[in-house]
């Protein structure tokens, strides 16, 4: 697991991170989202040893990371942001390289990168150039490299930054895929991506973590709720009437259309909001047409909190 | 183990682009071209080397910068510095790993100089001793220089620069042990005599003694610890990234 407990770190006058705290267990995948500039690059590279922070102390797998950094290096893989590939060696000699320096047997060697090949789906560049490589394949070549010693702990700098929509799902996939017994501390700016594979959210700001927890959790605390939304047959009066009675239920807007009520609210309380307004339509007989949480929700938490400044 | 990892990637580096080809075969070049054409050796009638090893160290100084000037400036500039200081090697490794290749690199160059005291040997009868010694002073000549490359270009991300400040720092710290250079200093500090403290810094004095043919502990320690003292230096460029 990780542990980061009131990290800091200045640069000259500029808090770069500020007093950062945050726990990530084994098993977990923990997204870290914010603006750019906002301490996202500072923190990952204080807890690969990188830097050193000027203020608290954090630990990775129960070793300190100013105190024992060598420890700590080789447990976590790390890709960061820069993506750091030496143009001029071909991918696998690049990978070799790697698994060396990782201290990876020399018996062991060839079945690793042979097998993290084939994982990231590099077997076509094998034999290219580093520098000669699209967008894409260097970013995956970034991900082997980071794998390729089948780390306990993985720390990802936008490991999808730059790439087309195809390759986003491979390595969004990728990730789910290889989390299960590992910690996963990624970064991204893009909103979906975050929905689409982390348990947990944490939004940092001007160096600070203005929040931190699931999408639902983050949705209650800065919206207030989550929003949720449906389409029923029914009248439109008797809709929001009905709905307005249910506990935890704010904001109701209702809309005819043609016999059918479109409905938007927020919900408050800490059950799924599926789950009330399913007993609600049951009870009252209503045909539903379309019912779902708003995933629009966590891009209203991120812009309520980064716009507060 | 770990220096081997880094030494074996830097020293495969020098030869995957034509940059070491093209300054060993210039710094070949020119040494033959001082040897055989400047010095009229042809005509000179005892087949002495020693002028031969009073260019190369002023060679070497833009030779080893030119060896040096990629080793840490390429890895700030393409961001593989932060992939090589959170993979488990400690950076004094990195340091030692990095320096060597340049070294063999420099040790290779000059091993196939040795053709032209062949070619000494075949025409006349030269003085194996001061050779010898001589190549074993250039070696730490070189060594020391490129250790203060190595050192600058931790500095910089530009190539450019680490090429033009080391070669201009080697220039000026063999400057510092030209008699006439010294003479300038002392006079410009008065009775302090401070030309001649820092000529005894300058490669150029220790370099004499081992051209004459005279094996002198104190200019191996000379040029080892200022040497190491680089390296150190080159160490602490290094790791302030950190704080």
């Amino acid at each position: 697991m990780i542990d980061v407990k009131t990290i800091s770190k200045r640069f000259g006058a500029t808090v770069a991170v500020d007093k950062v705290t945050f726990t990530v267990e084994k098993g977990e995948i923990v997204g870290f989202l914010g603006p750019n500039g906002a301490g996202k690059s500072t923190t990952m590279r204080i807890l690969t040893t990188y830097l050193i922070p000027d203020e608290g102390t954090a630990a990775v797998e129960g070793f300190d990371i100013v105190a024992q950094p060598q420890e700590v290096r080789a447990l976590v893989g790390y890709l960061p942001e820069s993506v750091p590939l030496y143009n001029e060696m071909r991918v696998e000699e690049y990978l070799y390289f790697i698994a060396q320096a990782r201290r990876i047997p020399l018996r062991e060697r060839a079945r690793r990168v042979e097998a993290i090949i084939d994982r990231v789906g590099l077997r076509a560049v094998t034999k290219k150039n580093c520098g000669n490589l699209s967008k894409g394949f260097r970013q995956r070549v970034g991900v082997a490299q980071a794998l390729i010693h089948d780390p306990p702990v993985l720390v990802l700098d936008e490991p999808t930054s730059g790439l087309d929509p195809q390759q986003i799902i491979e390595i969004r996939d990728l990730i789910r895929n290889i989390s299960a017994e590992k910690v996963v501390v990624f970064s991204t700016h893009i909103l979906q991506e975050i929905e689409a594979i982390c348990k947990r959210i944490v939004i940092i700001n001007q160096g600070r973590i203005a929040a931190n927890g699931t999408p639902a959790e983050l949705a209650r605390k800065v919206l207030g709720g989550i929003r949720f939304r449906g389409r029923v047959q029914g009248g439109a009066d008797e809709v929001r009437e009905s709905l307005a009675r249910l506990e935890g239920v704010r904001d109701v807007h209702v809309e005819q259309q043609n016999g059918t009520a479109t409905f938007r609210l927020v919900f408050t309380k800490p059950e799924d909001p599926g789950l009330a307004f399913g007993r609600l339509a049951h009870e009252k007989g209503w045909p539903v047409l379309e019912a779902s949480t708003e995933k629009s929700s966590l891009e209203d938490v991120y812009l309520a909190i980064t716009r507060t400044r | 183990m770990n220096i081997w990892t880094i030494f074996k990637r830097e020293f495969k580096n020098y030869f995957h682009s034509p940059i070491a080809y093209i300054f060993m075969i210039v710094f070949l070049g020119f040494m033959s071209f001082v040897f055989f054409f400047f010095l009229h050796f042809f005509l000179a009638d005892d087949a002495n080397m020693k002028v031969y090893f009073q260019a190369m160290p002023w060679f070497f100084t833009v030779f080893t910068a030119a060896l040096s000037m990629r080793l840490w400036s390429e890895e700030k500039k393409l961001g593989t510095l932060e992939l090589l200081m959170t993979v488990p090697i400690r950076s004094h490794e990195i340091v030692i790993g990095k320096y060597l290749a340049g070294l063999s690199v420099l040790a290779i160059t000059l091993l196939l100089t040795v053709t032209v005291p062949i070619t000494v040997a075949i025409v006349g009868s030269p003085d194996w001793g001061k050779i010898v010694t001589g190549y074993i002073g250039a070696f730490l000549a070189g060594a020391l220089l490129l250790a203060i490359g190595s050192f600058i270009s931790a500095m910089t991300e530009n190539q450019v620069v680490a090429l033009m400040v080391a070669s201009v720092t080697g220039v000026l710290l063999m400057a510092l042990g030209i008699q006439y250079v010294g003479a300038e200093v002392n006079n410009f500090f008065g009775e302090w005599k401070v030309g001649d403290f820092l000529a005894y810094f300058s490669p150029l004095n220790h370099l004499d003694t081992l051209d004459r043919g005279v094996l002198d502990l104190r200019d191996a320690i000379y040029f080892l610890s200022l040497t190491a003292l680089a390296l150190l230096l080159n160490h602490v460029a290094v790791e302030r990234r950190k704080y």
